[in-house]
């Protein structure tokens, strides 16, 4: 079921402001990390198992232990808050109804890390959560939390919101730290990592919004309380954003391990007008899509939706009823890749627009079966093979849409138009 | 650095440690096939056409970001690496438009080779090509065809790193990106011409060069850049006695991977305003008159005992050899000590980069046969006969013309007609750089050897031969049996050269005080192509 930990001051009024926040007791957990040895913050972190929400599932308590102690470089801080993942929008929610919690959570992982300086790279298309961050770290300021010799310890932190420009790919951590220097933001050849050589060359935190945000829970409460929520791999609980064709879509946060099918039936009321569950891309849009069958058995951890050979990836949950043409979901996902991949490597530069265009044409129903097979090794060549996984993104999608609902694939080619909404879209006339 | 045991496809070679495994294929004799690698530019990674399977790695790996170690074992011919090489190459023809029959680059192109070497699969592409500009003149010197780019890189980060001049970059993302310039800038840094040579493609040509010739008529010669007292290192591209174009030949110690654009068109004077006839008083004669005149002169003044009068000015822009000849001719034939010459140019452009502010070739060698004199100073009390080697002192400073005119007889030896050889009573054909072997000695004192491209065209000699023909009128015993002969002579003769084998000097050149020869930069060792 829902268990708010992170949400659990959405519903206070005027939750995004720092009254309200320090009503309901915040500002007071970095008090006692700074009391804290950073080293013990981080086995704090370590222990809670928490794991990066960003997508990739990375241990948080662990990165943050591969940044250099020895350095005579400042060492930064960037908080990932460019959500574009299409089907994520939680890290939206969480800056607009509860910004102070991540402004403490920085405080927090700065004096743990020793972050002189941190930056929240927020999706340029955000405005209200750019305003309620923007005005709680002047709050935050003028409060004396940021800043100079904060609550007297002699520790300093600034912290700058940064608007990116409108790129996907600026939410790759590299791509972001190339994008906050001034550059065209496109990720860096790794090794080596953010944490050794990051923003400006320096050692380098990248997380994202909502495993920020986890942090004061986690120490208010300790890493034992928080590994009650959860499974033993996948502790705590995380955001799911749950759109598409159910009756009550939006934010859920849920213990990790939670059976999907109590996300989509009874948490969010079910697939609308009744309708059966034709699919779900539980993760987020570049992960390989479930058949509704297998969205009704897994469990919603990361170990469980890799065995069923997805990802749990930021919790973008696109759920699709049986009216869906699978076809046209596809073009739609692929539509977007090709238009964000930032172009440096040939595969992804290449690969998303020649596959996207491929599923185009068989959407208007002029495709062959050919085309099919042709996707497949496309793809193949596709993954792995590239400085980001951006390209893998667009071709694990592709590939599972091929390989689970190849019929409905089949049913458009030679028909003329798509056999399951009547007609066709226009995706084949925008290819230039 | 330390030699480590690695295997390649199951054999095992010794490789330096650190490498990056695409050179180290290279030294075991295995290419790799890369576009955004170069050794001069260092590692981007955005190509992926260098996947290899390195032993215990499950994902494939790139061969220009992985590096040699003890033990490391690694494949370039599993059926996953050939599925990927000629995937990579499938990806960029897809929107690649096969200009091939009507683009420069063709028959030196990567994409091309590579298809040959590691393609040639079938076509799977049934949908229209994305387009992009093309034949954009990006600069004064370099055109644009935006289509035809793989997006290396290659070419912005030269602007980059090496001029630091930044003019180019990639624009928009995906498969819209493409090369350009910034607003209301231009490619027009004194280097630019370089990023049409590491221009793996197509995509950026030199307008100079554009639609002259197919480079498969080429042929190429090793030769020196004659632009400024730097002395990089070249190819000479030529075919039926003209010359086309210059390319930088790699030399770590002098010139790296790159040569300067005023440096790369001064080919152009080895085919225009060429002097490759005599020409008495403004008239064409006859080759084996005009040395007959030139014999009679110099009998004159030797026979009358103005042999000693006589002066002989030479030019930092001649060969080793020629102002070796010269001198011998000097003091042996003629019997004159006033023999030397400097420079008459202005000064050019120095950076931090190659250029130099001394524009001729062979300052170092003018120096160390111990002929540098101030031209002005050896003219100056006029004298019998006067022999002029090459430039165009007039040209460059017209009070030399003054000193000039004060001689009886004024024989010029060159290769270009200017306005020297206009003064002159006689003008005698000498072959340039392209047109025999030779030395130069750069602003460091490294001997240089140029190579012979094509034979002299019309009249004109090896300077040397020329005298040593002079010579047959006077009666004198003067004249080698080629450079080679004559190089063991000099050698011998000057102490400043002593010892110095042509096999010493090789591609790379030699300091005259060899023990000063650390080299400018270890660097890794590249085909001179510099792919
Ligand atoms: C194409 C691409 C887009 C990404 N976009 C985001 C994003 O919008 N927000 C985010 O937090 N992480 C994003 N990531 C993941 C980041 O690279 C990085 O792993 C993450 O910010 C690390 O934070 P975490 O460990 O807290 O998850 C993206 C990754 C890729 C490959
Ligand atoms: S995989 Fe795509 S998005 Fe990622 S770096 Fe390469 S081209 Fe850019
Ligand atoms: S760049 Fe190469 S493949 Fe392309 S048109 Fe020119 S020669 Fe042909
Ligand atoms: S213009 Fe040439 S060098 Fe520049 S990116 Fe394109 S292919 Fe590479
Ligand atoms: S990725 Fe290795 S050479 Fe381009």
């Amino acid at each position: 079921m829902e268990v708010k930990l992170l949400t659990q001051r959405y519903d206070n009024p005027e939750s995004w402001t720092l009254a309200a926040y320090e009503k309901a007791g915040g500002y007071q957990v970095f008090k006692k990390a700074f009391a804290m040895d950073p080293e013990q913050i981080i086995n704090v972190v370590k222990e809670s198992g928490l794991r990066g929400r960003g997508g990739a599932g990375f241990p948080t308590g662990m990165k943050w232990g591969f940044v250099p102690k020895e350095t005579d470089k400042p060492k930064y801080l960037c908080v990932n808050a460019d959500e574009s993942e299409p089907g994520t929008f939680k890290d939206r929610d969480l800056l607009t109804k509860d910004p102070h919690a991540l402004i403490e959570g920085i405080i927090i992982t700065g004096w743990a890390v020793g972050i002189s300086h941190a930056y929240i790279y927020i999706r340029g298309e955000f405005g209200v959560p750019y305003y309620r961050i923007r005005d709680a770290v002047k709050e935050a300021y003028e409060k004396g939390y940021l800043g100079r010799d904060i609550n007297g310890k002699g520790y300093s932190l600034d912290v700058t919101v940064h608007r990116g420009a409108g790129a996907y790919i600026c939410g790759e951590e590299t791509g972001l730290i190339e994008s906050l220097e001034g550059k065209k933001g496109q990720p860096r050849l790794k090794p080596p990592f953010p944490a050794v050589v990051g923003v400006f060359g320096c050692p380098t935190v990248v997380n994202n919004v909502e495993t920020i945000q986890a942090v004061p829970w986690i120490l208010e409460h300790g890493a034992e309380a928080y590994r009650k929520y959860g499974t033993e791999k996948s502790p705590g609980t995380k955001l799911f954003s749950v759109s598409g064709h159910v009756n009550r879509p939006g934010n859920y946060e849920i213990e990790l391990g939670l059976p999907c099918k109590t996300l989509v039936h009874d948490l969010c009321g079910g697939i609308r007008d009744g309708k059966r569950q034709k699919a779900n891309i539980v993760g987020g849009s570049s992960v390989p899509v479930l058949t509704g069958e297998e969205a009704d058995a897994v469990h919603l951890d990361y170990e469980s939706c890799v065995e069923a050979g997805t990802m749990l990836g930021s919790g973008g949950m696109i759920v699709m009823d049986e009216d869906t043409c699978m076809v046209w979901a596809l073009a739609v996902i692929l539509k977007f890749y090709a238009h964000e991949s930032c172009g440096q490597c040939s595969p992804c530069r290449e690969g998303t627009a020649w596959i996207r265009n491929l599923v185009f044409r068989l959407e208007s129903g002029h495709g062959t079966s050919a085309d099919l097979d042709k996707l497949l090794s496309i793809c193949d060549n596709m993954m792995g093979t590239t400085i980001c996984v951006l390209s893998d993104a667009a071709a694990m999608p592709t590939e599972s849409f091929i390989r689970k609902f190849r019929t409905e694939f089949e049913a458009h080619v030679g028909a003329g138009r798509c056999p399951i909404r009547g007609k066709s879209s226009h995706f084949l006339e925008s290819v230039h | 650095m330390a030699k480590v045991t690695i295997q390649i496809n199951g054999q095992e070679v010794q490789a330096e440690e650190g490498l990056n495994l695409i050179e180290a294929a290279r030294a075991a004799g295995v290419e790799i096939p890369h576009f955004c690698y170069h050794p001069g530019l260092g590692v981007d990674g955005n190509c992926r056409q260098c996947l290899i399977e390195i032993e215990g790695v499950s994902k494939l790996q790139i061969a220009c970001n992985s590096f040699v170690k003890e033990g490391l074992a690694f494949r370039t011919d599993s059926d996953r690496v050939k599925q990927m090489q000629a995937g990579v190459l499938e990806f960029l023809f897809l929107n690649h438009p096969l200009d091939c029959p009507i683009c420069d680059q063709s028959g030196e192109c990567l994409l091309q080779d590579y298809y040959m070497s590691n393609g040639k699969y079938e076509s799977r592409l049934d949908l229209p090509k994305h387009h992009k500009r093309k034949a954009v003149p990006v600069g004064p010197r370099v055109m644009l065809d935006a289509e035809r780019c793989v997006l290396c890189t290659r070419c912005t980060r030269f602007c980059d790193q090496v001029t630091k001049t930044g003019e180019l970059r990639i624009v928009n993302r995906g498969y819209r990106a493409e090369i350009t310039t910034f607003p209301g800038r231009e490619l027009d840094n004194d280097y630019s011409l370089n990023t049409v040579d590491i221009c793996p493609v197509g995509a950026l040509t030199s307008r100079d060069f554009r639609f002259q010739k197919r480079v498969w008529h080429l042929r190429t010669a090793k030769s020196l850049c004659t632009g400024c007292a730097r002395g990089c290192n070249t190819y000479l591209e030529f075919d039926d006695g003209k010359a086309y174009r210059y390319r930088p030949r790699e030399n770590m110690a002098v010139n790296d991977f790159w040569m300067c654009d005023p440096g790369r068109v001064t080919y152009k004077e080895l085919n225009d305003n060429r002097l490759d006839v005599a020409i008495v008083e403004g008239q064409e004669r006859p080759f084996h008159e005009a040395l007959e005149l030139a014999g009679s002169w110099i009998n004159e003044a030797v026979g009358s005992g103005k042999g000693s009068d006589a002066v002989v000015l030479v030019s930092p822009q001649c060969s080793t050899e020629v102002l070796y000849a010269a001198k011998k001719f000097a003091l042996d034939v003629l019997g004159t000590t006033r023999v030397g010459g400097g420079n008459v140019r202005p000064a050019g452009v120095e950076d931090e980069i190659l250029r130099r502010a001394d524009t001729n070739p062979n300052s170092r060698g003018l120096e160390a046969l111990g002929l540098t004199r101030n031209p002005a100073d050896l003219l100056s009390d006029g004298g019998s006969v006067l022999l002029i080697f090459g430039d165009d002192p007039i040209g460059f400073q017209k009070d030399l013309a003054d000193g000039i005119q004060t001689f009886q007889r004024v024989i010029y030896v060159g290769s270009n007609e200017n306005s020297t050889s206009g003064a002159a009573g006689l003008a005698l054909p000498m072959a340039p750089h392209s047109e025999c072997d030779g030395t130069f000695v750069n602003f460091e004192g490294r001997v240089q050897r140029f190579r012979k491209a094509f034979t002299p065209r019309g009249d004109a000699l090896w300077g040397p031969n020329l005298l040593a023909r002079i010579a047959e009128f006077t009666g004198d015993e003067f004249g080698w049996n080629g450079p080679k002969d004559l190089w063991q002579e000099l050698t011998s003769n000057e102490p400043t050269f002593a010892n110095l084998e042509y096999a010493q000097v090789g591609d790379e050149g030699r300091l005259l005080d060899a023990g000063q020869d650390a080299g400018r930069d270890a660097g890794v060792t590249a085909p001179a192509s510099g792919r």
